[in-house]
């Protein structure tokens, strides 16, 4: 299968505060730190951790929106971190993304048929306006919302959290982007509008053959729609797997911390049983030395607090970087 | 023995557009030391059932109906007398964020105002029980000379869960209390919260979206649609044989750690215009079960197996 994206060593290091003016030491908040990674093309990449693990910044990276501080970014064998401004702007028709609230991406003073054809005038694809509503409203068709003119002239207030979501995709497809990051697309949804619009994604991903990177906190609802996950913790991917393998045998602790914490479906089963001693994710200009994860493991060993575990693979692209798992 | 009784409970908002009937003739009782949960998608009228009985509508009023604590009828109180049942008797824990806490006061000092407030401690006592109170839902009590910015997401929220038991009330009612916290963290929380109301034996009501969670800290649930419940039972019930087509697409939209399929059907459709609801069965325009009595005529709550209590046409004709 041909690789879509390459991600290598990349890093990126935000300058925290100074906690005084006399301090000399300037601190640095490690938000993605050292991540290499391939994406397949068809392939849907989930990217999943708690807030803070840097999997935002990570999606911003890939598309550029921030620079890093080093590594590269493969776009098709492309190396996108030495494009220029043009030159990455023509790349973006390509690579888009899908951000996480519905309510605040959309501009409110702007009508339906503006928002979805704002990115072809742009990109300069189209000028012409029966052209344009034409593509918007193929667009639209696309993410099943309505394509009447009465829709098209409503504003982003008029709408529920879920159309307001699939407005987001239509905004993506438009430019006939097929490379996607997608982040937290649905965490702010209800149950039900969240199973319908990634559902949507799935079936525009077969329909038109799209690449999706899923940023997402719920490790089960990456089990559901992805073909890999890679789990971040601080920066870091602690595993790396095919998702049914990682969810029937994930093997960092970390992993296995976020799926206990996930309630289960069924009153009887239990939840949860040893997490209450684990604490919650610290917050962190320096990061612990040695394993990033040490002080909430409970395998954790004296090598855990002084040397760093690799990114291993276990068998069959199965990663993790643990020194016991 | 019921403690809280909430009987054809009418509250609606007042809009330009008309008069949104937020919650339309909601009925239920929660026993002393039980947990009940009410769950629903946004808009469905359970943020204002709580609302409603804290006594805390704004922009709309209770329109009928009655609630009752250990008998006393409470909606008619003078708001003073209120006042005093407010956190001494029942207590709210909201959403986490920032909002609930003053940031501008300790942790501490704010415990202790709403105790000295309440009772006749002195504030030194006060201040222990503050400590006392923070040990117990795992905080280190020394965090409670930190302001509320000082503290992460989870702590905030399980200071909040320590003011709300302050005065020992006999009800706490919890508002989507974790949706703002991250999943390990929720999980802690919600531990704790479970711990403490089942020592304490209080009573909790425990409104959220996720239907997953409550499954996992509470005895009895509520669905609410379009500002009414359409099932009502014990969590076993509801979970392994949820009866309203409702509950059913509710629970098909979760995703399962431990399923093999891997499949997630959304509900299609959006809830109702609450200013013009739709006739018959609220949830007949989106239900794939549809007969043409759904639209004419209101179901009514049927008990179809002791204690699980259904509103459906389908349903009651099947049993």
């Amino acid at each position: 299968m041909e690789t879509v994206l390459r991600v290598a060593d990349l890093r990126k290091l935000f300058p925290a505060k100074r906690s005084s003016l006399f301090k000399r030491k300037r601190q640095f908040i490690h938000a993605v730190d050292g991540v290499t990674f391939e994406v397949k093309k068809g392939e849907t990449f989930g990217v999943v951790g708690e807030s803070g693990c840097g999997k935002t910044t990570l999606a911003r990276l890939i598309l550029r929106l921030v620079e890093p501080t080093s590594g590269k970014v493969f776009f098709k064998d492309q190396d996108i971190t030495s494009l220029n401004r043009s030159e990455m702007k023509r790349l973006r028709r390509q690579m888009q993304m899908i951000f996480q609230d519905p309510y605040s991406s959309l501009d409110p003073r702007k009508n339906i048929l503006n928002i979805v054809a704002e990115p072809l005038r742009v990109h300069n694809i189209a000028k012409d306006g029966s052209i344009i509503k034409e593509k918007a409203q193929e667009a639209l068709e696309l993410v099943d919302l309505p394509t009447s003119e009465s829709f098209l002239a409503k504003v982003p207030d008029e709408l529920s959290g879920g159309e307001r979501q699939r407005v987001g995709v239509a905004r993506v497809l438009v430019l006939g982007a097929e490379f996607i990051v997608a982040d937290e697309p649905v965490s702010m949804l209800d149950a039900n509008v969240k199973a319908g619009v990634t559902s949507l994604m799935m079936g525009l991903k077969q329909k038109i053959g799209l690449t999706y990177i899923f940023i997402t906190h719920e490790i089960s609802l990456a089990y559901y729609i992805c073909d890999r996950i890679a789990v971040m913790y601080l920066g870091k991917i602690v595993e790396l797997g095919n998702a049914e393998e990682i969810i029937n045998l994930p093997l960092h602790p970390y992993t296995r911390l976020l799926m206990e914490a996930v309630p289960p479906l069924h009153p009887d089963d239990k939840w949860g049983a040893t997490i209450s001693e684990r604490g919650e994710l610290p917050l962190f200009i320096e990061p612990p030395s040695g394993c990033r994860f040490h002080p909430r493991c409970s395998q954790a060993r004296d090598i855990c607090n002084t040397e760093e575990p690799p990114l291993v693979d276990r068998g069959d692209e199965h990663c993790s970087a643990c020194h016991f798992f | 023995m019921s403690l809280l009784t909430v009987e054809n409970l009418r509250t609606y908002y007042f809009t330009e557009k008309g008069s949104v009937k937020a919650v339309d003739g909601v009925s239920f009782s929660v026993d002393k030391g039980e947990s009940l949960g009410i769950a629903g998608e946004s808009g469905c009228g359970k943020s204002t059932v709580a609302l409603s009985i804290m006594r805390l509508i704004k922009g709309g009023k209770v329109v009928q109906g009655n609630i009752t604590l250990d008998g006393t009828p409470l909606l008619n109180m003078p708001i003073r007398d209120f006042r005093r049942i407010r956190w001494e008797r029942i207590s709210l824990v909201s959403q986490a964020a920032m909002g609930g806490l003053n940031p501008v006061y300790r942790i501490g000092d704010q415990i202790v105002e709403a105790i000295t407030t309440h009772t006749k401690s002195k504030k030194r006592e006060a201040w222990d029980r503050a400590e006392e109170l923070l040990r117990q839902v795992e905080v280190d009590p020394s965090r409670a000379r930190n302001y509320p910015h000082e503290l992460s997401g989870g702590m905030r929220q399980r200071a909040m869960i320590a003011m709300a038991l302050a005065l020992n009330p006999e009800l706490v009612i919890a508002d989507e209390p974790t949706t703002a916290l991250d999943v390990v963290t929720q999980a802690q929380v919600l531990k704790i919260m479970r711990g403490l109301q089942r020592e304490r034996n209080v009573c909790m009501l425990l409104i959220s979206h996720d239907l997953s969670i409550l499954g996992q800290t509470c005895d009895r649930i509520i669905i609410m649609y379009a500002g009414k419940i359409v099932e009502m039972g014990d969590v076993q019930a509801l979970f392994r044989e949820p009866q309203h087509p409702y509950t059913k697409a509710l629970l098909n939209s979760f995703p399962d750690i431990k399923s093999e399929s891997r499949t997630l059907t959304g509900l299609p459709g959006r809830p109702p215009d609450l200013i013009d609801p739709p006739s018959g069965c609220r949830f007949h325009p989106r239900c794939p079960q549809v007969q043409d009595i759904c639209k004419a005529k209101e179901p009514t709550m049927i008990e179809v197996v002791p204690k699980h209590y259904v509103a459906c046409y389908q349903v009651q004709g099947a049993s």
